[in-house]
């Protein structure tokens, strides 16, 4: 056949599809919020001014219009998308009116204040830092195959051991380089029990995070704490020279501590590894077709043992910014589910290290927001209460149900992950 | 396993030839007794637990007896050989947990560093060995008392002292099985979750769930009579954890989102709420976090005094682990969830309705794992405080593996679990050993019973087929 | 003239099975080398033995004289062996170009700005070592340790763009580089640090040293897309396999995705091609292409074996066929001095009689009857296009078709597995159309599905288990939802007796038994209940001679009791010894309704390739 054989067709419908049907309500319902809090959440004449430290004033919007401008054209994008409009750019109006919609709340609870705009993205970058170092790990695991819900085991012990060498050798350095092996060490256990002993990856990645969570407060309590090592104080920002000082930009990405550097460089290079090198072509035919991997030669087992490794190397350096950067000393538990939400950031950016670093922003700045919102305490029109910082909380996870769900959206998982590889 | 059979038939005919009235009236008259004399039932139970060893001897005594009829010695070794077979590598996993535990425990001490640090390697061994013996003992005496306390508390009793010394010596084997309520409702939850194909790994969230909607109920309707209230707060928490477990049911049947994910993030979503709720709404006083006390009417009632704290979430457990064995295994709905947990192809061919089946077994889970935190709600705690979480959500995965999603072997899982937790406070208060050690037997427990290759490897144990295939539950995210 | 590929005496063992057994076996260059023989008579194995997925117990393989030992694919690659799968070993959401290059990448030195990224990463360790100054140390062991690693890491890089570093070479280089690297670091550690530091030093050396290598090659190697690009051109024109590099394998049709299992091999420099069962996903059309493109590569001096247990391939197309039995060769011959007839005996052991004997059929009442109905696949692309048809009490309709042209999809829509999006269907006068699965259960109709283990049956459970898969809830099964074991086994035992399963013990778990004994398993479940309709997918798919004869024989049984059956099956032979009337399915549709007795093989081969009957009786 074939030259000639044309693809059977898809019936072309006019009607819309469930999907589309359901992104448009949302985005209808969401401006419609937006107009109500620009109407009613808003004072007259107030204004929304964002601020740089060293620029000072930067943008100063009038709250009500803004809001009301912003509300508005997310319900004409609603529109279109009923309409069937301007379907080519679908998706650039779509990311369009959820930027529109988060600047739409930020202007919200800046209105009649002024909000430190540099700040927040850095703290957001900050947030994300741990997320997306988790992330990468994830990926690098699950594109090989191989589940891995053990991202929070493997940071979770990657700060302990931060700690406990940073304490040991009295060099923070050196407790960076430690959490790294650890947490590849531990990435190294969950790789022999799912692929040497074919244990379910699931129940592997659970052992891996009850076994972290119980060998670091273990350890901490008997060999640390006794020792007075437990608290070997913070990793100091870097500051490079020059590219430091560009306002706005410098702040944000040219002045931070090691491990926001690490995670930035990091993102970019597991990018070109896994898309653009025939190495991460392999790593992902051993997640999607470990067979075919086979045939043409690639040792797929070693591959997801690499992958699986590295995966721990990142995810433990990943663990060194909560003890090493945020706190400077060990708290039991102290990743506090963090490495889920690094798992729910790999799924959101769709096993993709520039998907789930942008992911990791999004809930970064759902973390970044509700601090703000702690201290700014925006009341919600005609209901007159506080929204709890918790509901922002939660955002990160129930978009990751959204999203496997599929109601908007769908992301993809590698076809083969979470079954053993064994050759014939 | 014919002649348990030929024996259970046997019984079932007489049985069923019995009119329902009769059976159904026997039945209440069982319960009856055993409530009546529940008291009594429990004070054996506990110096049952804690002579264990005698009790093994009389077993095998009744053996003995039974082989008489039965052929003798080769039946009776035979009988003992399956049985060994059959616990050979869940045993043998506890004890290499257990010895890996001793070791970090003897390795794991700054004088004994010291010491062999300034060269007496030998002494430093020695004092090793010493605090691990401490803390073994230790462990033991918390989980199942001591037992010459015990027979010595016996004689006293029976020379008129009363029960008074009795409930001192068995404080350890009760401590035990409160501390594995829990475990064994959250067993079930998963081991049920196993059985239908299901992973649910949510387990931790459902009880948080289970535990707040039974505390509201419970301090919420002052005057009700116990026999009203208490059984409205059990199914209160059981009906909220089941809505809230089988919601990843329900986007499991409509969208095909892997259950893994969804009660992942579940998890995490009732952890933000409850901690909006515990330090809003429902805070009692202010900066505590921490719910009003349940009215006594909602009390799990205890059976004995201070400072035997066994209380009616035990028998409970019992009869939902008996109550879920049943539905597994001896109902249509039972045998559609495991045919749709072992080939949801062929299940759809059967007819059956796969989604249907999905979100009934979430609801199950869901609902068993609420009545972890119901009974601890109800029975322990009385209130729900932030950081309610204690991980049994997480243990029960292992407590499913090691009981082979079986309810018999969850809730032999769950006592030994619960035991490991009550002496492992003990061992805390009196060894100075921190109460994580169980987290890294039980997971190493996991490993050993998840990969029984590393035990045979160790142990030289023959292979086995009846143990492969056993341990694969997830198919991916994708499907 | 030496063979290109010689074996002798090939053994391989299975657990329980002797898949090869002192097989002998030689290739000429420019030959088509065909193997015969039934599923499972070890061809797919032999293959892979030769291609490094499985090793043979015994014997010996002389590739273009030399004796060789393929211990892995890459092996057999390497000799020049390029295998096209059965199933094809394509990743689906990769492209085309993707596929085809995976494992033997053209690799480019990645972006210029890598090597300037490279330059600035050693300024940055530079000032790095000039920030650590002063610490003392940990620190001063730490860029000791870094520099030794640097050290490496520089050798590495210069000798990488002075490619040096192809595959022979690397053997070499390596080792002496690291070894100087490694010396360089622990000599900076020694000059730096403290004496009881020493060996932490020498240990973080030895580890940059160590990881420096594998990490500079996999990030200073990345994928040449437009070479891949460029080089799959060249091969497709000069084979006539017309390909598109950058389409992903998920969105093209079959025929295309083996052309570029083809590429694959061709790509990798392979002069001896084996295709295991090219032909049994094409059609007609296909399969004629293919043979084109074969000749094409015949003639360019490839040479090829060519795995098949359709006769009439190999009568008009190999150079020589070996037939294989039970493991055995069981003789070699060429087309020209054979017949049809004579290789199928020696494929099978006997005389084949696929003749099963029947008595006329004798239709009644319509049972079955499909009004236009259409349905679409799990991409959502339209499988079923306005299918219509009708099956009457006592009469068998066999479905004709190849593989993959709707037949599997109509029959999950009758059964109420898939839905349907037009057009409705009904039974016994009943509208099903888009009813439960257990509704048309209970209407009395039977399903003996395509993938047994897939669908039919429950394999990790007891036989007595899945003979109640679709009873299981009714009386005297169960009882007020109560299931009634001592029913259960009663009835298991019974049907284990009348269906001769054998080892005849329900309580056996079904993935212990054969693939026949399965199979009389579904029979006997569907077969045991009161049915009017009893609809057969590919019914002997896969089993042993006796396990056929016996099926068909139950099947014409069912049919002369009055049932309505419906089979499926994409063996010709199958369905022209069973059916009644014979519909051809080909893209979705019914191109033709014919009597069984009024139509001939070479008709029904044009229909299924998507003619139409007027055009075949002109």
């Amino acid at each position: 056949m074939s030259v000639q054989a044309q693809p059977i067709d898809t019936p072309k419908t006019t009607e819309i599809n469930r999907k589309d049907l359901i992104i448009a309500l949302l985005f209808l319902i969401a401006g419609g919020l937006i107009l109500v809090l620009g109407g009613f959440g808003t004072q007259t004449g107030e204004r929304s001014i964002f601020t740089d430290n060293i620029l000072g004033e930067l943008f100063s919007f009038a709250s009500r219009s803004t809001l009301y401008t912003a509300g508005s054209v997310c319900i004409l994008i609603a529109g279109l998308r009923l309409i069937r409009a301007l379907d080519s750019i679908k998706s650039l109006l779509t990311w369009g009116a959820v930027f529109l919609l988060l600047f739409g709340f930020l202007v919200w609870i800046t209105s009649g204040t002024r909000l430190n705009i540099t700040g927040m993205i850095q703290s957001m970058l900050t947030a994300a830092t741990p997320l997306t170092l988790g992330a990468l790990a994830g990926i690098l695991c699950e594109r090989a195959g191989i589940i891995n819900i053990a991202i929070e085991g493997m940071m979770l012990s990657g700060a302990f051991a931060a700690v406990a060498f940073a304490g040991v050798f009295d060099n923070l350095w050196m407790g960076l380089l430690a959490a790294s092996l650890v947490g590849g060490a531990m990435a190294a256990v969950h790789a022999v029990l799912s692929i040497k002993y074919k244990v379910d990856q699931i129940i592997s990645g659970t052992v891996i995070n009850i076994l972290a969570a119980g060998a670091t407060r273990f350890l901490n309590l008997r060999l640390l704490e006794p020792a007075g090592l437990s608290s070997p104080g913070q990793l100091s920002a870097i500051r490079i020279p020059l590219l430091a000082d560009i306002p706005i930009v410098g702040p944000i990405f040219f002045e931070n501590s090691p491990t926001v550097f690490a995670m930035l460089i990091l993102v970019v290079i597991i990018n070109y590894v896994v898309f653009f090198t025939p190495w991460g072509l392999r790593m992902r035919a051993c997640g999607e077709h470990p067979r075919a991997a086979d045939t043409v030669g690639v040792h797929v087992n070693l591959t997801r043992y690499v992958s699986v490794i590295v995966g721990g190397l990142i995810a433990g350096i990943g663990g060194a910014y909560f003890s090493l950067d945020v706190v400077g000393a060990f708290e039991d538990n102290m990743t506090r589910g963090q490495g889920f939400v690094a798992l729910a950031a790999m799924i959101f950016g769709n096993w993709s290290p520039i998907g789930a670093f942008m992911a990791a922003l999004l809930f970064g700045f759902a973390d970044a927001i509700q601090v703000k919102m702690q201290i700014l305490h925006p009341v919600l029109p005609f209901l007159n209460v506080f929204i709890p910082h918790e509901f922002l909380q939660t955002a990160p996870y129930i978009l990751t149900i959204v999203v496997v769900a599929g109601v908007v959206g769908r992301s993809r998982p590698p076809a083969e992950e979470g079954k053993p590889y064994e050759k014939q | 396993m014919t002649e348990q059979q030929g024996l259970e038939n046997s019984f079932k005919n007489r049985i069923a030839a019995w009119p329902l009235w009769a059976r159904l009236t026997s039945l209440a008259a069982l319960v009856g007794i055993a409530v009546l004399s529940s008291k009594w039932l429990i004070l054996f139970l506990l110096i049952a637990l804690g002579l264990w060893p005698i009790m093994v001897l009389l077993g095998l005594g009744v053996l003995v007896l039974m082989s008489k009829s039965r052929g003798g010695w080769p039946w009776m070794k035979d009988w003992l050989k399956a049985r060994l077979r059959q616990l050979a590598v869940p045993a043998l996993s506890v004890l290499a947990a257990l010895v890996i535990g001793g070791l970090l425990i003897m390795f794991t001490d700054q004088v004994v560093y010291q010491t062999i640090g300034e060269g007496q390697i030998g002494k430093g061994i020695g004092m090793g060995f010493a605090n691990l013996g401490r803390a073994y003992v230790a462990l033991y005496q918390g989980a199942l008392g001591s037992p010459i306390r015990i027979v010595s508390a016996i004689f006293q009793a029976i020379g008129g002292e009363g029960i008074k010394p009795i409930l001192g010596a068995v404080r350890g084997p009760s401590d035990s099985l409160v501390q594995s309520v829990p475990y064994i409702f959250a067993g079930l939850a998963v081991a049920l979750g196993f059985r239908a194909g299901l992973f649910n790994i949510g387990a931790e969230g459902q009880i948080g769930v289970g535990w707040l909607a039974a505390v509201i109920i419970g301090f919420s309707f002052p005057g009700l009579p116990g026999f009203i209230h208490l059984p409205l707060a059990v199914l209160a928490g059981a009906l909220a954890a089941g809505l809230w477990g089988s919601l990843a049911g329900i986007l499991k049947a409509k969208t095909g989102a892997h259950e893994v994910i969804t009660t992942i993030m579940l998890n995490y979503i009732s952890f933000r709420l409850s901690e909006w709720v515990l330090c809003g709404p429902l805070e009692d006083v202010q900066g505590t976090c921490r719910t009003k006390e349940i009215l006594s009417s909602a009390y799990l009632p205890k059976f004995l005094e201070h400072p035997v704290t066994m209380h009616w979430g035990f028998m409970v457990a019992v009869a939902a682990a008996a109550a879920t064995g049943w539905l597994l295994f001896k109902t249509t709905w039972g045998y559609e969830m495991r045919t749709v947990g072992t080939n949801p192809d062929a299940a759809r061919y059967g007819g059956m309705n796969v989604a249907k089946t999905y979100v009934l077994a979430m609801l199950l889970s869901g609902a068993l794992a609420g009545l972890a935190g119901v009974s601890q709600g109800l029975g322990i705690t009385h209130n729900i405080a932030l950081g309610f979480s204690a991980g049994y959500g997480f243990d029960a995965i292992a407590l499913a593996l090691l009981g082979k999603s079986n309810p018999v072997g969850v809730v032999g899982a769950s006592i030994l679990f619960g035991a490991l937790r009550a002496g492992a406070a003990r061992m805390q208060s009196l060894a100075g050993i921190p109460t994580e050690i169980v987290q890294i037997v039980q997971s190493l427990v996991i490993v050993f019973i998840a990969a029984p290759a590393i035990i045979r490897g160790i142990y030289r144990l023959k292979d086995d087929d009846s143990e492969s295939g056993q341990t694969v539950f997830s198919r991916g995210w994708g499907s | 003239m030496t063979p290109i590929v010689e074996a002798r005496n090939i053994t391989k063992r299975f657990p329980g099975v002797l898949a090869n057994d002192n097989v002998s076996f030689s290739l000429n260059k420019g030959e088509i080398l065909a193997f015969l023989g039934e599923n499972g008579a070890g061809k797919s194995t032999l293959m892979n033995i030769l291609y490094g997925l499985y090793s043979s117990d015994e014997g010996e393989i002389e590739v273009h004289g030399k004796p060789v030992d393929i211990q892995e694919p890459s092996d057999a690659i390497d000799l020049g062996i390029g295998m096209v799968h059965q199933h094809f070993q394509l990743v689906p959401v990769f492209t085309v170009a993707e596929n085809i290059v995976m494992g033997t990448e053209p690799t480019q030195f990645p972006f210029s700005w890598l090597a300037l990224g490279i330059a600035s990463g050693i300024v940055a360790l530079l000032s790095f070592i000039g920030s650590m100054v002063g610490l003392g140390g940990v620190g001063q062991g730490l860029l000791a340790a870094l520099a030794g690693g640097g050290i490496v890491a520089g050798f590495y890089l210069l000798f990488f763009i002075l490619g040096w570093f192809s595959s022979q070479k690397a053997q070499i280089y390596i080792p002496v580089i690291s070894a100087i690297g490694i010396a360089g670091g622990v000599t900076l550690a020694l000059s730096q640090g403290a004496p009881g530091e020493i060996p932490l030093y020498i240990f973080l050396a030895l580890l940059f040293g160590a990881v420096s290598y594998p990490t500079l090659r996999v990030l200073a190697t990345a994928l040449d897309r437009q070479a891949a690009t460029r080089r799959i051109r060249e091969l497709s024109e000069q084979y006539g396999l017309i390909v598109d590099p950058k389409a992903v394998i998920e969105d093209i049709p079959v025929g295309i995705q083996q052309r570029v299992e083809i590429l694959k091999t061709l790509y990798r420099k392979a002069d001896i091609l084996i295709l295991d069962e090219p032909t049994a996903v094409l059609t007609p059309q296909e399969t004629e292409e293919l043979f084109e493109i074969m000749q094409t590569l015949v003639e360019q001096g490839k040479s090829i074996f060519f795995i098949t247990h359709k006769l009439k391939e190999i009568m008009s197309f190999a150079d020589r066929v070996i037939v294989l039995r039970h493991g055995k060769v069981v003789g070699e011959t060429t087309p020209a001095t054979s017949s049809e007839e004579e290789l199928a005996e020696m494929m099978v052991g006997r005389e084949v009689s696929l003749v099963v004997e029947k008595e006329p059929a004798t239709p009644k009442e319509v049972v079955l009857e499909v009004n236009r109905l259409c349905a679409e696949d799990d991409r959502r692309q339209a499988v079923l296009r306005d299918v219509s048809l009708s099956v009457r009490e006592g009469e068998v309709l066999g479905i004709a078709g190849v593989q993959g042209n709707g037949q599997t999809e109509l029959v999950e829509v009758l059964t109420g597995l898939r839905a349907a999006t037009a057009g409705a269907f009904r039974i016994l006068g009943q509208d099903m159309t888009n009813a439960t699965p257990r509704r048309i259960t209970e209407l009395g109709v039977a399903h003996i599905p395509e993938d047994r283990q897939q669908d039919g049956l429950v394999l990790p459970s007891p036989v007595f288990d899945n003979v109640v898969l679709n009873t299981y809830y009714k009386e005297p099964f169960a009882e007020r939802a109560m299931l009634q074991f001592d029913q259960i086994h009663e009835y298991a035992d019974h049907l284990v007796k009348e269906f001769d399963v054998r080892p005849p013990n329900a309580e056996l778990l079904v993935e212990a038994l054969s693939g026949g004994n399965q199979q009389k398993v579904i029979v006997a479940r569907e077969f045991s209940r009161p049915i009017e309709l009893l609809i057969a997918a590919q019914p002997t798919r896969g089993l042993d001679v006796g396990s056929i004869e016996y099926i068909h024989r139950r099947l014409i049984e069912k049919r002369d009791e009055g049932c309505a059956v419906l089979l499926v099956s994409v063996e010709l032979d199958e369905i022209m010894a069973l059916s009644d009337r014979i519909a051809v399915m080909y893209e979705g549709e019914i191109t033709a309704i014919v009597d069984a007795d009024k139509v001939t093989r070479r008709e029904l081969g044009l229909l299924m390739a998507g003619s139409h009957i007027e055009k075949i009786h002109q």
